[in-house]
């Protein structure tokens, strides 16, 4: 009986634990910048003012960040170490969990080529920052491939961990096609 | 004269090969001389940016290209399949032979500086474009090929400065406007189905950007 109970508690924190990973369907929509699926919802955080500082937290300098109600959301380096900002925390890039099916590391982030958004379903509510990956991607058929962030908002059980992706925008929202 | 024929045409270079092909590849079915042109120079412009020797070296080195070959583009593909013989007999093939000959030879740059380019799909996908959401404007009516609306929004750039007090230790911050820009990509060029972009020289002057990236 002992054993069937604790069965229980562990699959209940595995529930849990993927509650907090964005869906397949919210990292699709943040990828493409856009609400692919009518369960997910993408909203742009404004950008029309944007931030920088020295020294911002633990020696970084941020050099992109908007304030999005109290909490600022952006990018930082510290040398050749960069992180996403989001409240007071910083969260390094290259620790950066790839999610399934989308393990494609992203190429370097440009915050101000950046979409800057939420997307909200099931899994939660995150922080998608969604951008061009490789040195072509921002012209022509290059453009369908993106990588994202994404890092959980409000309140958590457990650390917050930031997620990244990569994808070929017409292979994924083909396949999500295929799945519905 | 001597007539060509398939055994008589001397192989194609491997780097001109590969340059004509992507080339081909983004290029409209249009097949416009110019558009080749111009996009050949941009994609020589991108390689000398990020110190590449070699077209090879770029393509190899550059992500976006090795995703974009396995998702496969069949004009890229029919270009580096086609014999010297059928790049002489069709037009097109020829076309992005000549300009990537006329990019690797430092040959007349039509695209007039762009590093970045656009097809059809800033028409189809205006809205949701993401050029269109980070501010385009056509520097001259001719570029607009789309008859498309220019997008600008006004984005303030501000640094916060942190400075502590020689006589009480206390941190202060004071936060100014560094400057402001509208939008971010300039029109260089359009030909054919394809619209050259560079991005905004004040943009880049308030974010000490990059022209490249």
């Amino acid at each position: 009986m002992k054993h069937f109970f604790f069965m229980i508690f562990l699959s209940a924190l595995v529930v849990e634990v993927q509650a907090k990973t964005p869906s397949r369907a919210a990292i699709v929509s943040c990828l493409s910048a856009q609400s692919t699926s009518k369960s997910v919802k993408w909203v742009p955080l404004p950008t029309e003012k944007i931030y920088s500082e020295d020294d911002y937290l633990e020696g970084f300098n941020a050099i992109y960040y908007i304030k999005s109600g109290n909490k600022p959301i952006g990018y930082a380096e510290r040398g050749h170490v960069k992180a996403v900002i989001y409240g007071n925390q910083l969260f390094p890039i290259a620790q950066a969990h790839a999610l399934a099916g989308f393990h494609t590391r992203p190429t370097e982030l440009d915050p101000f080529s950046a979409d800057w958004a939420t997307v909200a379903d099931q899994s939660g509510t995150h922080v998608c920052i969604s951008f061009p990956y490789g040195d072509l991607g921002q012209s022509g058929s290059f453009q369908k491939n993106r990588s994202a962030y994404l890092i959980a908002i409000g309140k958590i059980n457990g650390p917050r961990i930031l997620y990244s992706a990569t994808g070929n925008l017409d292979a994924l929202q083909m396949n999500q096609g295929e799945q519905k | 004269m001597t007539k060509a024929t398939k055994e008589s045409m001397p192989p194609l270079d491997a780097e001109v090969r590969l340059l004509a092909a992507i080339t081909y590849g983004e290029a409209s079915t249009k097949d416009d001389v110019d558009e080749m042109f111009a996009l050949a120079s941009v994609l020589i412009r991108q390689k000398d940016a990020r110190g590449h020797k070699s077209v090879t070296s770029f393509a190899a080195k550059e992500k976006t290209f090795a995703y974009a070959a396995i998702d496969g583009n069949v004009r890229f593909k029919k270009l580096m399949k086609a014999s010297e013989f059928e790049i002489l007999q069709q037009p097109g093939l020829k076309a992005a032979v000549s300009a990537a000959v006329n990019a690797m030879n430092g040959g007349e740059d039509k695209s007039n500086g762009a590093y970045f380019w656009d097809g059809a799909d800033i028409k189809t996908n205006y809205a949701r474009h993401f050029k269109v959401r980070r501010g385009i404007k056509f520097t001259d009516p001719s570029h607009n090929i789309y008859g498309i609306k220019e997008s600008t929004k006004v984005v303030i750039i501000s640094k916060t400065t942190k400075t502590r007090s020689r006589t009480t230790g206390k941190i202060s911050t004071a936060t100014e406007e560094v400057g402001r820009y509208d939008h971010q990509y300039d029109s260089t060029a359009a030909y054919g189905g394809t619209i050259f972009w560079k991005l905004n020289p004040e943009f880049l002057k308030v974010t000490r950007g990059w022209e490249y990236k």
